[in-house]
């Protein structure tokens, strides 16, 4: 009998040692079969099969309308945000496709019209709830009449971005009066705070508003140089954390902070932030890729708090993982920032962590990420194809 | 075919840590995973995003159903390699063992047989 367990206890031990050796041997080669060419997503110039692929899946969305409707559902079930932003990341993402290929602008110029189209519409009849979460009618705006930075920017963005790609008058004239109210509602207090949310300032949604205003002024000849620098100044002096130097993500109309250093938010925010003032943006994406960038056995991916904050997942951090804190909504925004800043070994350990743990689904030449959803896709597809916008509103 | 189910009964009846074992292992983690992937489960996947995978079933539910494959899923990229890599260096280990046991002979030179 004790001879019987000491030949098991044997066996096991080594079956044990083979299986150790077995992983030890196994997990540094996994991301081999997963890190591929960094061409395959991202291109200096042209544009990358997968980003080609992503946009395929998306302008398909656009034009059959019952698809658009089952995915809308899905993310509106779960934050109607998602929605908004997953339109303004498109249409963001196809002005730099157009201005990659000026030979597919026809193609795309009928969708982006489309959505800005819709989204504005939309904003006109169900009002600016329409875009935002339940939380937003919980309390009264701290400014009347109620209105949204995070609309505002963002479809001014999108009315700007189109008109780089090419001129339409009929946006000339919104996207004028929405850059107004921004401007006139950041001059109106010291910290320079406009509400997305009720008594809520985002700065995600602060640095949208500044790229905004440098297209304007490359279209309209206007100059809110002055108005960015100054802001820069105030995020410097006032928006920053402490301990990381990084730019809060939330904060009240008094400036008192709400949240802090979000990878959500800080990748888009260092990402646009290129567009106004590269230094100060180049700061923050360097200290972010420190605080919230992370290779693991050759998977890059984002935490959504750097180590001396303690905040909490919400509903943009998505699903966090146990133990490696790797959060898909920080993960998904520093695609862009890492593309934007070129920070090639990192983008792609990224795309090895996109391959191997997103479920990539192929269909007729459209890619889809199944762990993602609409906005997500967006998210990636801006992150494959931008550089020419922010250049041709840089140029001097 | 008898040769096949004749296979397939000496896998399955091996010893829990013999080669073949891990070897079994492997491929019944493989095999489920090959049905959750026909079944289009990865679908359900999207729940990691925090949206809904289905409007027609359940949160729970669906997430449930998600939960499943990226079980299976991570099972066959990461245990299915460890195991059939673990059958491997087992299988290595046993034949390096029986080279080095040096057959006991009798005065003309002949293997004997150990006791059994």
């Amino acid at each position: 009998m004790i001879s019987n367990l000491k030949v098991w206890v044997k066996k096991a031990s080594l079956a044990l040692a083979a299986f150790t050796l077995a992983t030890a041997l196994w997990l540094p080669c996994l991301h081999l079969f997963f890190r591929k060419p960094l061409s395959e997503f991202y291109q200096e110039k042209g544009v990358s099969p997968k980003a080609r692929q992503l946009a395929a899946r998306h302008l398909q969305l656009w034009t059959e309308p019952s698809l658009r409707q089952i995915e809308l559902q899905k993310m509106r079930a779960s934050n109607a945000e998602w929605d908004f932003m997953g339109r303004t990341f498109l249409v963001w993402s196809l002005v730099n496709m157009g201005l990659r290929e000026p030979g597919m602008k026809d193609d795309y110029l009928p969708v982006i019209d489309q959505i800005i189209q819709e989204t504005v519409k939309i904003e006109k009849q169900d009002g600016i709830y329409a875009f935002l979460m339940p939380y937003a009618k919980a309390h009264p705006y701290q400014v009347s009449p109620a209105r949204s930075l995070f609309l505002d920017g963002e479809i001014a963005l999108m009315m700007g971005a189109r008109r780089m790609l090419q001129e339409e008058p009929g946006y000339k004239q919104p996207m004028t009066e929405r850059l107004n109210v921004i401007e006139q509602r950041m001059r109106s207090n010291p910290l320079m705070a406009v509400e997305s949310y009720p008594d809520e300032c985002w700065t995600y949604d602060d640095a949208v508003a500044l790229v905004a205003f440098k297209v304007a002024d490359r279209l309209d000849g206007t100059d809110h140089t002055a108005l960015c620098r100054q802001w820069v100044a105030m995020a410097r002096e006032h928006l920053v954390d402490k301990t990381t130097g990084l730019l809060l993500s939330s904060y009240q109309i008094n400036g008192k902070p709400l949240y802090g250093p979000e990878g959500s938010t800080i990748w888009m925010a260092a990402h646009c932030l290129q567009a106004v003032d590269e230094p100060f943006a180049r700061d923050q994406y360097d200290r972010a890729r420190k605080e919230l960038g992370r290779t693991t056995l050759g998977f890059g991916y984002g935490l959504e708090w750097p180590a001396s904050w303690q905040g909490p997942m919400d509903v943009d951090s998505g699903m966090v993982v146990p133990g490696l804190g790797v959060s898909a909504g920080s993960s998904g925004m520093a695609f862009i920032a890492a593309s934007s800043f070129h920070d090639w070994n990192f983008l792609q350990a990224l795309v090895a962590t996109l391959d191997m743990a997103a479920f990539p689904s192929r269909q007729n030449g459209r890619l889809k990420y199944c762990a993602s959803n609409q906005v997500g896709d967006a998210a990636l597809l801006y992150a494959s194809v931008l550089g020419p916008l922010w250049e041709s509103i840089r140029q001097p | 075919m008898k040769a096949i189910f004749g296979v397939l009964r000496r896998l399955w009846k091996a010893e829990a840590f013999s080669p073949s074992a891990f070897l079994v292992r492997a491929a019944i983690l493989a095999a489920l995973y090959a049905v959750s992937r026909m079944a289009g489960l990865q679908e359900y996947t999207t729940f990691l995003s925090g949206t809904s995978p289905n409007v027609n079933l359940s949160w729970q539910t669906a997430s449930a159903i998600g939960l499943i494959h990226l079980l299976l899923y991570f099972s066959f990229i990461l245990l299915v390699p460890i195991l059939l890599i673990t059958a491997g260096l087992l299988a290595i280990w046993n034949r390096w063992k029986a080279e080095r046991e040096v057959p006991v002979r009798d005065s003309q030179g002949t293997p004997i047989e150990p006791n059994k």
